[in-house]
């Protein structure tokens, strides 16, 4: 699994077959990684922490 | 499993619900507990609020889950017996005999089976609610996306009620747990379980002996969610220092899992001497009240922050409640999100969509990367893509944010039914290659701005993401983005830094999703 799955050269030449010119190809970097990274993380983090968790419901 | 909802009745009352029925009388005359069992005086309440004018009273005999129940509470309790079963439903309208005319869906406010137990040995002689089924108040402002539409026969009638089941404990083979677990379960797999089956996943998953009564682990309770299939984001506050229950707030995951039409699961402490701190309470959720004209937000907006210098508007700012059962007090309660104080909050658990792998929380953050670095980017001659654009500058970032867990089909159903503001529609051709491209299943996060996501509950694009891949699969958050469309633009996303743009005919706002 991994990018390739959304980068399907099917997708860009259906897409240009229906937009011709008017689909273009744009590069940017996605800034603030580090920040999402380390929050989604965490979230993971604690989900598997839970799975020792010692409360009771009752 | 609806065995017991469809039994033909032993014996059928009817009795008028207006004035002088006296809804505490009846109570008192016909299920009196001590102490006071507050679920089965709520039940009443509810017929009041709904304006019920006829309550229909059947004798039933125990059959499907009611038998098995009681078989299975003979294992632990020798001597118990039931000593009665009644179905209770409440109408609209008035008659002294069911009829067709009268016993038909819409005029059904809810129904509730009541179950009296007995077990000397334990010293117990109760009556409590086995189930009940509300249908939640008209008002728009409350929301309960895909609640479970329950199937019965009332009065000889086929009928059906939408809610979501409420269940109250017995002390003999279900706690807050179990009955909490039925809640949202069913409502997920739009189907009943029985205790029987959620006692014996909990059972496997401890060793020792096993006892129903007095509730589960939290352990018990994911090896419940496991056994059913249903995948889960958990979090039990305990375990971390005291500042995470600001930096990871219970009302996301709640959020989360109700807004997307799943529930989520609150424990908290109970307050006082008796109760220690290992001890708590746990209740489902499953919707909540969306209040446009909330103060809050416009006077001090809360922001969500993922980082120090990342933060966004959550939808959530305009819930004032959540919509819950707590099987101590009954159903479909409003239970304020400011309520709860963190400080009492223990553990939360977000459900999740079946096909749906992480939380809501991780998506609306996910997103946030390529809003914040492809608006900031692109210019536009679009006045919404500028408004936009001021709205995620890095000292505004006032972006409103909703996420929801829903398929392809529906989202591709909304992108083709669905105009902007100046009657625009989006390429047919276009949504005929999205059906065959997108994944299945899908994280989809709605961007508004303020005023407008609220007032006119309308949105300025979505990010779609893939909801079925792990995190830990997935090199860094990139590879579950898919596309966004925002006024006037797509991007998909190739892989490698690029993304193919293409125009939308959609220039301005569409309405949010709704489930």
């Amino acid at each position: 699994m991994g990018e390739r799955v959304f980068s399907s050269p099917a997708l860009v030449k259906a897409i240009e077959k229906i937009y011709g010119s008017k689909a273009k190809t744009v590069k940017m970097s996605l800034r603030y990684g580090r920040s999402v990274n380390a929050y989604i993380r965490k979230i993971e983090d604690g989900h598997k922490k839970a799975a020792e968790s010692t409360l009771k419901f009752d | 499993m609806d065995a017991h909802r469809l039994v033909d009745p032993i014996r059928i009352r009817v009795k008028s619900f207006s004035s002088p029925f006296s809804s505490f009388r009846w109570v008192d005359n016909n299920y009196r507990n001590y102490p006071e069992n507050y679920a089965i005086r709520r039940l009443f309440s509810l017929g009041r609020s709904h304006l019920a004018q006829t309550l229909l009273i059947e004798d039933i005999q125990p059959s499907g889950m009611i038998r098995e129940e009681n078989e299975e509470i003979k294992d632990y309790v020798a001597d118990h017996s039931m000593e009665g079963l009644v179905r209770l439903s409440f109408w609209r309208t008035a008659f002294k005999r069911p009829n067709a005319s009268d016993c038909r869906d819409e005029n059904c406010i809810g129904y509730a089976i009541l179950k009296h137990d007995k077990a000397p040995s334990r010293n117990y002689d109760e009556w409590h609610v086995f189930e009940a089924v509300f249908r939640k108040f008209d008002h728009p402002h409350n929301c309960v996306a895909d609640p479970m539409r329950v199937r019965l026969k009332l009065g000889g009638f086929p009928i059906a009620v939408d809610g979501v089941i409420y269940a109250q404990q017995n002390q003999l083979n279900k706690a807050c747990a179990q009955v909490a677990l039925r809640s949202v379960i069913s409502k997920i797999l739009k189907r009943d379980i029985p205790y029987t089956e959620i006692n014996r996943f909990a059972r496997q998953a401890l060793a020792g002996t096993f006892n129903p009564a007095i509730g589960l682990k939290a352990k018990q309770i994911q090896a419940v969610l496991d056994g059913f299939g249903i995948r889960f984001k958990d979090f039990d506050y305990s375990q971390h220092p005291y500042y995470e229950r600001r930096k990871n707030p219970y009302r996301k995951y709640i959020y989360a899992g109700v807004e997307s039409g799943n529930c989520a699961l609150l424990g908290f402490s109970l307050k006082g001497p008796a109760v220690t701190y290992d001890s708590c309470h746990i209740i489902p959720l499953y919707g909540h009240t969306f209040n446009k004209d909330t103060w809050a937000p416009d006077a001090e907006i809360s922001y969500f922050r993922v980082g120090e210098k990342l933060r966004y508007v959550s939808s959530i700012n305009w819930t004032s409640s959540f919509l819950g059962h707590d099987d101590n007090f009954g159903p479909n309660f409003c239970i304020p999100r400011l309520y709860i104080s963190p400080k009492q909050v223990l553990y939360v658990a977000e459900l999740l969509k079946p096909g749906v792998v992480y939380s809501g929380a991780q998506a609306e953050a996910m997103s946030l990367r390529f809003l914040y670095t492809a608006i900031q980017r692109q210019q536009s001659s679009n006045v919404w893509w500028q408004r936009l654009a001021f709205y995620t500058e890095p000292e505004e970032q006032r972006i409103v944010l909703r996420a929801i867990a829903i398929n392809r089909d529906t989202y591709i159903e909304h992108l083709s039914t669905e105009s902007d503001w100046e009657g625009n529609h989006e390429n047919p051709e276009l949504i005929k290659v999205l059906s065959s491209w997108l994944p299945k299943h899908l994280w989809v996060v709605e961007v508004s701005v303020p005023q407008l996501f609220p007032a006119n509950e309308r949105k300025l694009g979505e990010i779609i993401l893939n909801g079925e891949l792990m995190i830990s699969d997935g090199r860094g958050e990139r590879s579950h983005f898919c596309m966004a469309r925002l006024p006037s633009l797509f991007y998909f996303n190739l892989g490698k830094k690029k993304f193919l743009t293409i125009p939308s005919k959609l220039r301005s706002h569409l309405p949010v999703i709704r489930l």
